[in-house]
């Protein structure tokens, strides 16, 4: 059972950390648009290269 | 996707017989409505881009050719005065964020990403589909803002700039604050209740496993995850409390940081000192709680925020200086006192001015609401924001900005809006007794319980507090009120805010404006009266829809639908404010007034005796020297007006016409629909009157409207609607905003706010039912936490779920 005692701590800290990555993630607006980016993974990136001219970078 | 073979297969419109033109789209022909969809398109093939049609959920938006008013629009966003007020500079990038019309689904954000990505000189862009907004960086020696917009319109999409509503940013700002907020308050809670959970399942009874040394560690893990949800997720309760209470009144969050606080040290007391019960977990999912609630409410505000910004388009208002004989664009608000500007037909007049030269005829709606166009000559003045309909006219600016006519309604509507009777909620008047049961409750038990056996006190007062914890109570009108928005967002109504549905439930009197509140404020056919020798009426309609394609005069547009636009016309001549004629087939068409008409032919005695009662406009027309038909306008009644005003009166509603209009039709239109009172020929300061007499005889009054002129009367009204195709400073002084022009909206609107009344009563019940069965317990001293925290969080649950039930009110 002792080693609840140092679980815990180690617990806190992911806690902690997790708390910090969400408060960043916001700030980022990366929970802005969340009806859009859930159906992005649907559109190709390149099929369109045979007819189109490269896009200039 | 669906898709009969009748229907354009972008727009999914129903196409006319004899329009055959397709676009072959992945190695497939398809049909398409309209020159606007099919050249839409186009575009969108030839660009590679045809994952589009693959991937969307909805169909897109009618294509439709840019006027050439529009893109004038368009380039005056290059003028640097005009660009500045919405772009971002940032060294060799500028930065802008616009509005997209027609943005329904990721495949529209993925077209528009697509499209512009491939242009030379975008460095970023993004489509934001649920605040339809599309944010750019550029390279502004590479590219213009104006060639952005277009290329947009080429694959059908509308954007403009937009003055964000003062309301978003505060909104925005606040929306992530909350989200913030609710998410650590959330993961602190987790686990809280884990060690909560482990002692629950030890209970002392059950010759427990736990010593009493861990049992000490999880309260002190429990305090120290505390510390967060307390001071740094609860912060809004505090503050609004405190401003509340400086105010000298009270609010729900009173007691709910009452609550909160003098729970929290209690049980951070009975930590350190090891004595009694700790509440924390409790304590912390009230808090967590009553955040989401407030995250849901604040999310639903900002949406409507955004949404409500989103109609107030930044068309920027430019104005040709005549100098020396040139002519340079500038923006209108450099204009100086006596400067000569050129105002060419279909252009906004740019200040309040005498004309100099030229005569013509202005549409003045956006101050006077009537659509019907003025005539104007030399020496005559002209004003802001109205439009010139038909001839090039010179006019010397003889009014400083600040004393234009349109800004003197402006100053007025800000005025007005700061006048705006407060109506306090339910909420607001209940949570007074709340705070008092609090802490009377709380006081009366750790007194008695001091006299009897003082140790007890404290921690029973404690249980009290727990027990009394207004969660339930507090979610109870937040939770009703965001459904009931969304719901109301469904019918077609944007709610700016949630207690504007509380406010609808005590209406007594309510204002109408009449052109294009009542009335659509266009014109349409009434009825056609026929000669004896005349050819058919379709005949007839089509002729004059030809025609009148040629005119730029408001009533042209009823003919519109008549489909006469590509009929081959020659010879066209236009007598301002008379009418006009052209050759068509050999034959000479007039269409015009009686007086123009009589100049070319003889109109007989059965077309002019005939009169109806209601009507703005007759126009005639003539075949060669011959009188053919009469035909009679009106601005049509909405068909939902009639039911609205029934409805209304069903309910013992008051109404009232307000209208600028001076003529017989305002009565015709009052005495059509039945409405009580009717008031004409009002300015914006007569309506703001008459609003504020009623207002003063203790009546709650609602106003409806669409125009500038309408503005003040809406800040100042308990609870203003606006048309959603009305003026922007209508829309943006409006409490709630209907978005199709759907009158019939209003009332099932009216419906739900009962509906919400009585859900938050029922809500109410629950609530004060589980403070007040708890509450005998906790005095007694037999309240353990997890009794409390099961309670509060069933009741909660209750409240939120029979909430969410006005979200199928029909």
């Amino acid at each position: 059972m002792n080693i609840i005692l140092l679980l815990i701590p180690v617990a806190i800290g992911v806690i902690i950390v997790a708390g910090f990555i969400f408060v960043w993630a916001v700030k980022t607006d990366q929970f802005e648009d969340l009806d859009r980016q859930g159906s992005n993974i649907l559109f190709d990136d390149d099929e369109v290269k045979s007819t189109q001219d490269k896009p200039p970078q | 996707m669906s898709n009969t073979l009748n229907d354009c297969y972008h727009c999914g419109e129903n196409i006319p017989a004899d329009f055959a033109q397709s676009v072959i789209i992945d190695n497939q022909e398809q049909p398409m409505c309209c020159i606007g969809c099919a050249s839409v398109a186009q575009t969108i093939v030839d660009n590679g881009l045809t994952g589009y049609y693959r991937h969307r959920t909805d169909k897109g938006a009618k294509g439709s050719e840019l006027v050439p008013e529009e893109l004038r629009t368009l380039q005056s966003y290059d003028l640097t005065e005009i660009e500045q007020e919405f772009t971002v500079e940032n060294g060799e990038l500028k930065e802008v964020i616009l509005t997209v019309e027609n943005v329904t689904c990721a495949a529209c954000a993925w077209l528009i990403e697509r499209k512009l990505g491939a242009m030379k000189g975008i460095a970023q862009s993004n489509v934001n589909t649920s605040s339809a907004r599309l944010s750019i960086k550029w390279q502004h020696d590479q590219l213009k803002l104006s060639d952005i917009l277009l290329a947009l319109a080429e694959i059908g999409y509308k954007a403009y700039p937009f003055k964000a509503d003062v309301a978003e940013e505060n909104e925005v700002a606040s929306a992530k604050a909350y989200l913030r907020r609710v998410t650590i308050a959330g993961l602190a809670t987790m686990q809280i209740m884990m060690f909560a959970m482990a002692t629950y399942v030890d209970m002392p009874g059950d010759g427990g496993t736990l010593t009493d040394g861990f049992s000490d560690y999880f309260r002190y893990v429990s305090l120290l995850f505390a510390l967060p949800v307390v001071f740094y997720s609860s912060l809004p309760f505090y503050k609004n409390a405190f401003s509340a209470l400086l105010a000298k009144r009270l609010n729900m969050d009173v007691p709910v940081s009452v609550a909160i606080l003098l729970s929290f040290f209690a049980s951070a007391y009975a930590t350190l000192t090891d004595q009694g019960e700790v509440y924390f977990e409790s304590i912390c999912m009230f808090a967590f709680f009553l955040l989401l609630g407030r995250h849901l409410e604040q999310s639903a505000k900002r949406k409507a925020a955004q949404s409500s910004s989103n109609l107030l388009k930044l068309i920027p208002s430019t104005a040709t200086l005549i100098e020396d004989g040139e002519f340079t664009s500038i923006p209108a608000k450099t204009l100086k006192l006596g400067q000569r500007v050129l105002v060419k037909p279909g252009e906004v007049i740019p200040c309040d001015g005498i004309i100099v030269q030229g005569a013509t005829h202005c549409n003045e709606s956006v101050l006077t609401g009537e659509q019907l166009p003025v005539a104007k000559a030399v020496n005559d003045w002209v004003f802001a924001s109205t439009i010139n309909n038909d001839q090039s006219i010179e006019v010397i600016v003889k009014e400083e900005r600040g004393q234009q006519l349109i800004t003197k309604i402006i100053d007025l509507q800000e005025k007005a809006a700061n006048d705006k009777p407060k109506l306090a909620t339910i909420a607001d008047r209940l949570s007074q007794y709340v705070v008092i049961g609090i802490l009377l409750l709380a006081a009366a038990t750790y007194l008695g319980w001091y006299f009897v056996e003082p140790s007890h006190a404290l921690w029973y007062s404690l249980a009290v507090l727990v027990a009394t914890c207004p969660c339930a109570l507090s979610l109870a009108t937040p939770s009703a009120y965001t459904a009931a928005t969304t719901k109301m967002q469904q019918f077609g109504l944007l709610a700016k805010q949630g207690k504007t549905l509380d406010t609808l439930t005590q209406i007594d009197h309510i204002c109408f404006d009449k052109t294009g509140t009542l009335t659509t404020g266009l014109f349409s056919v009434d009825k056609v009266i026929l000669a004896d020798n005349a050819p058919d009426e379709s005949e007839i309609l089509t002729l004059v829809s030809a025609l009148e394609s040629h005119s730029s005069h408001p009533i042209a547009k009823a003919f519109d639908r008549f489909g006469g636009a590509n009929a081959k016309l020659t010879d066209v001549n236009t007598q301002q404010g008379g009418g006009l004629n052209a050759l068509a087939n050999n034959k000479r068409i007039y269409v015009g007034s009686q007086t123009y008409i009589s100049q070319y032919a003889s109109i007989s005695g059965e077309l002019t005796a005939h009169q109806s009662d209601n009507h703005c406009v007759v126009i005639f027309v003539a075949v060669n020297a011959q009188c053919v038909a009469k035909i009679e306008l009106s601005d049509k009644i909405r068909p939902e007006s009639a039911q609205l005003i029934k409805d209304l009166h069903a309910q013992a509603i008051e109404t009232t016409m307000l209208t600028g209009d001076n003529s017989d039709n305002a009565n015709f239109v009052a005495k059509h629909l039945g409405l009580t009172h009717v008031k004409q020929g009002q300015s914006p300061q007569n309506k703001l009157d008459y609003l504020k007499t009623v207002q003063d005889d203790n009546k709650v009054v609602a106003m409806f409207g669409d125009g500038v002129n309408d503005a003040p009367v809406l800040s100042q009204a308990h609870l203003s609607f606006a048309m959603g195709t009305g003026a922007d400073i209508a829309k943006s002084s409006a409490d709630i905003v209907i978005l199709h022009d759907d009158l019939a909206a209003v009332v099932k609107a009216i419906n739900l706010a009962k509906q919400t009344k009585r859900i938050i009563k029922q809500n109410f019940f629950w609530a004060l039912g589980y403070n007040l069965t708890a509450v005998p317990f906790a005095v007694a001293g037999y309240l353990p936490p997890y009794v409390a925290a099961i309670g509060m969080s069933l009741s909660s649950i209750i409240v939120v779920v029979n909430s969410l039930r006005l979200l199928k009110v029909k």
